[in-house]
């Protein structure tokens, strides 16, 4: 969970967004319990309403779901769903905004493919 | 719940609250926003029935308020009075509190005070501005009015009291639910606490909406500056700033899906504007056009 919710987007775009970052990264595995809306409100000191928007959207989505009286679990859909949601961001917002920096910069195609080649083996 | 129809109120010749409707539902958190003098506390005054309007009718809990033995004690309005000179104790101000409100939770005004550390036996003159603010603060809480106003009731509180009292608005607000209004000026750090906020100008109701259709009014463009003038241009821009070639421009209005493509093909980050900017526009005098 992030610390606190600074981005700048609706605060129930934040709360979605971070668990969904939570599930991409695995933090948060399928069928796993997410926190509960009252956990969210008095963690992040947003309103409940806010909350329970953020929440349903995700579960409008099929990203989590309900077990009656238990709470909202990760969906067993739901990795999968957001790996090619944040790959075609990936795509179509990072990459480019990368190539497009690349030129600006005067980098030669190899110039960038070797410096990605480089960062892909550190890790 | 909380319905104000058409409601005017004036001292003498001087009008504090024109034609003001409005209607607050069942356990909503509405903040209160409008600059000094816009009429949030003699609207405050009115659901409170500290005061009688001049005309039209108000309504808290489906009844007038005025002189309402029924509605009076599930109404708290919570406000910055001056007590620097009051002799009474926190624990005498307690237990007043406690006589007056049937919900009065003993035990959690114990753990407020604990956690605001604020001394019981002391009296309010010798209390800092924000010790009393807290006094007050828990009197608000641990009374579980249904119907709870809160009047800049933060004011003389440090950045760590106030965090710890809207925790417990929303903590407590949890367990029992309840209608709260709350005004303040200080919206950016408060906004995360409405679901909705009426905006007062000049005695009137601007507008009555939820936060996040409110910040939707507006766009907040960042980018390389001759991309941003040409993005604003033709557009309202309510505040605007440099850094070497880069701009960023609080613009009003909704931006369209296409417009939004539009930036972003153009190097354009776009994201929600600050609350606090759209206020501060909406109810500026006369506001400024377009000078990007």
């Amino acid at each position: 969970m992030k610390s606190a919710l600074d981005g700048s987007g609706p605060i129930f775009l934040q709360i979605k967004e971070s668990i969904e970052e939570d599930i991409l990264y695995g933090r948060l595995g399928p069928d796993e319990q997410i926190p509960s809306n009252s956990q969210l409100v008095s963690f992040y000191n947003i309103n409940p309403v806010t909350v329970l928007k953020g929440v349903n959207l995700l579960a409008e989505e099929g990203l989590i779901y309900k077990k009656r009286g238990m709470g909202m679990f990760v969906s067993p859909e739901a990795p999968g769903i957001l790996r090619k949601r944040f790959r075609e961001a990936l795509e179509n917002g990072q990459l480019q905004a990368l190539v497009r920096l690349a030129k600006i910069l005067g980098l030669g195609r190899q110039e960038l493919r070797d410096m990605i080649d480089k960062l892909w083996e550190e890790k | 719940m909380l319905h104000c129809e058409n409601v005017t109120l004036r001292y003498g010749r001087q009008a504090a609250l024109e034609a003001v409707s409005f209607r607050v539902a069942e356990n909503a958190i509405c903040g209160l926003l409008g600059r000094n003098g816009a009429g949030k506390t003699s609207l405050l005054a009115l659901l409170a029935a500290y005061r009688r309007p001049t005309s039209g009718a108000v309504r808290v809990l489906g009844a007038d308020p005025y002189e309402n033995a029924r509605v009076m004690p599930q109404v708290a309005l919570i406000y910055d009075k001056n007590e620097s000179t009051s002799s009474l104790t926190v624990k005498n101000i307690l237990a007043l509190a406690a006589a007056f409100r049937p919900n009065w939770d003993a035990d959690y005004a114990a753990t407020l005070v604990k956690r605001f550390e604020v001394p019981v036996k002391k009296s309010l003159s010798v209390l800092s501005h924000g010790q009393r603010a807290a006094v007050h603060a828990v009197v608000g809480l641990a009374g579980r009015t249904p119907v709870t106003l809160y009047d800049e009731a933060y004011l003389g509180m440090d950045a760590a009291y106030r965090k710890l009292f809207i925790g417990e608005i929303l903590a407590d607000y949890m367990r029992y639910p309840r209608t709260i209004l709350f005004s303040t000026h200080y919206i950016g750090e408060m906004e995360g606490l409405f679901s909705e906020a009426i905006v007062l100008d000049g005695g009137r109701v601007l507008l009555h909406e939820d936060c996040d259709t409110l910040r939707q009014r507006g766009v907040t463009v960042t980018g390389p500056g001759a991309a941003v003038d040409a993005f604003a241009a033709g557009r309202r821009v309510l505040s605007a700033r440099a850094l070497g070639g880069q701009k960023e421009a609080v613009l009003y209005g909704a931006l369209t899906e296409a417009e939004r493509a539009t930036a972003r093909r153009d190097g354009l980050a776009l994201s929600a504007a600050p609350l606090q900017d759209l206020f501060i526009h909406m109810t500026e005098k006369g506001g400024t056009e377009d000078e990007a």
